[in-house]
């Protein structure tokens, strides 16, 4: 992609071509500073959910999803996922992101290519299992929509049924992979 | 005075008190529980430095990446080379750049919602279904960098399929909208 980008910047806006790659980096560290603020508030409160019963709470409700699904995988492994999904499905993106690290950090190891359980981690976590658009609803009241929440139904429906098609694909595609690394 | 605060608390979406409430629930169970709170939350927010140095290099390769390809105009034809598919496949063609974005970058797609908002009204069905198609969807390429925090170099086709299902989400979308 880089590659592509900088051959038609090339083409197109040689002189840009730098400073746009640049534009591109101070975003990242824009994003890094507000990221650490953003962490430091939820793994502060995720600090607090280890010590008082509501982490293993998340996990046990999870735990006939996460059972089946990643069946391979550690219990501490599992009890992350867990809570990294009952983030995302109450709509705390923010708070998901630290747990969603830390779960791949388990699974992985010190193995550089993503196992089974990765990929279909971040599969979920890729197509987006929130279930409460809060940011686009308040878009749309804002721009005058006369019931912002109509879109509430759809918009779970079609997340489920993403969410469903990737688990799909990660299993169909199974044989591929395992094909690709003995 | 008084019509305009009950204005304000009207508008006041349910949602915004999740986070809020969530947050106070929880340092309520611990006090109610005995756990030391404070230090809780300490041992946890000191990881949050740490963290973010270890992803940046990723983030920081990505939205380069992503920069490249919007600036370049790259972005923009490969809108134009899909929207005739797109139309095909019932999927409205002034939503294409938003589309191709979407996976890219989160404030990206969130400008251009804003603009179809403008645009067609925020009730009209391109509306309606690019609220969904944001909704129901993730940055792709963010939650792969980010996940993957440095530990994963092969995704093995993890990219690819979020990004099919993605695609397949958003004809879905579409669909509903106009069934819904």
């Amino acid at each position: 992609m880089v590659v592509l980008g900088l051959g038609a910047m090339l083409l197109s806006d040689p002189a840009g071509a730098v400073g746009a790659a640049l534009s591109g980096a101070e975003n990242a560290v824009t994003l890094s500073i507000k990221m650490i603020a953003v962490y430091a508030l939820w793994l502060g409160v995720l600090g607090v959910m280890k010590r008082n019963g509501v982490s293993d709470l998340m996990t046990r409700l999870f735990r006939p999803l996460t059972r089946r699904l990643f069946k391979k995988e550690s219990d501490k492994a599992r009890a992350l996922i867990s809570q990294n999904l009952a983030a995302n499905f109450l709509g705390i993106g923010s708070a998901a992101t630290p747990l969603g690290i830390e779960a791949v950090a388990e699974m992985q190891g010190t193995d550089p290519v993503a196992k089974d359980g990765t990929v279909l981690f971040l599969v979920l976590n890729a197509c987006g299992v929130q279930f409460l658009p809060a940011t686009i609803i308040a878009l749309r009241e804002q721009a005058g929509s006369a019931s912002p929440s109509d879109i509430l139904l759809p918009t779970v429906i079609a997340t489920l049924v993403t969410a469903l098609i990737g688990v799909a694909l990660c299993y169909l595609t199974r044989g591929i992979r395992r094909r690709q690394r003995p | 005075m008084l019509p305009d605060a009950r204005h304000q608390a009207q508008t006041t979406p349910v949602s915004a008190y999740v986070l809020p409430a969530f947050i106070a629930l929880n340092f309520l169970v611990g006090a109610v529980r005995r756990v030391p709170v404070f230090d809780a939350f300490l041992e946890g927010a000191k990881g949050a430095v740490d963290l973010a140095k270890q992803i940046f290099p990723y983030l920081a390769a990505v939205l380069i990446a992503v920069t490249l390809f919007r600036e370049s105009g790259l972005a923009l034809r490969l809108a134009s080379l899909l929207s005739p598919v797109f139309r095909f496949i019932g999927v409205p063609p002034e939503l294409t750049e938003l589309i191709v974005v979407r996976p890219m970058s989160g404030s990206g797609s969130l400008g251009l919602l804003s603009e179809v908002y403008r645009l067609y009204g925020a009730d009209s069905y391109p509306a309606r279904a690019a609220s969904v198609i944001v909704g129901s969807s993730e940055t792709v390429f963010y939650v792969a960098a980010v996940y993957g925090g440095g530990k994963v170099k092969k995704y093995r086709g993890a990219v690819a399929i979020a990004l099919v299902a993605t695609f397949a989400g958003t004809v879905i979308s579409c669909l509903l909208c106009r069934l819904l």
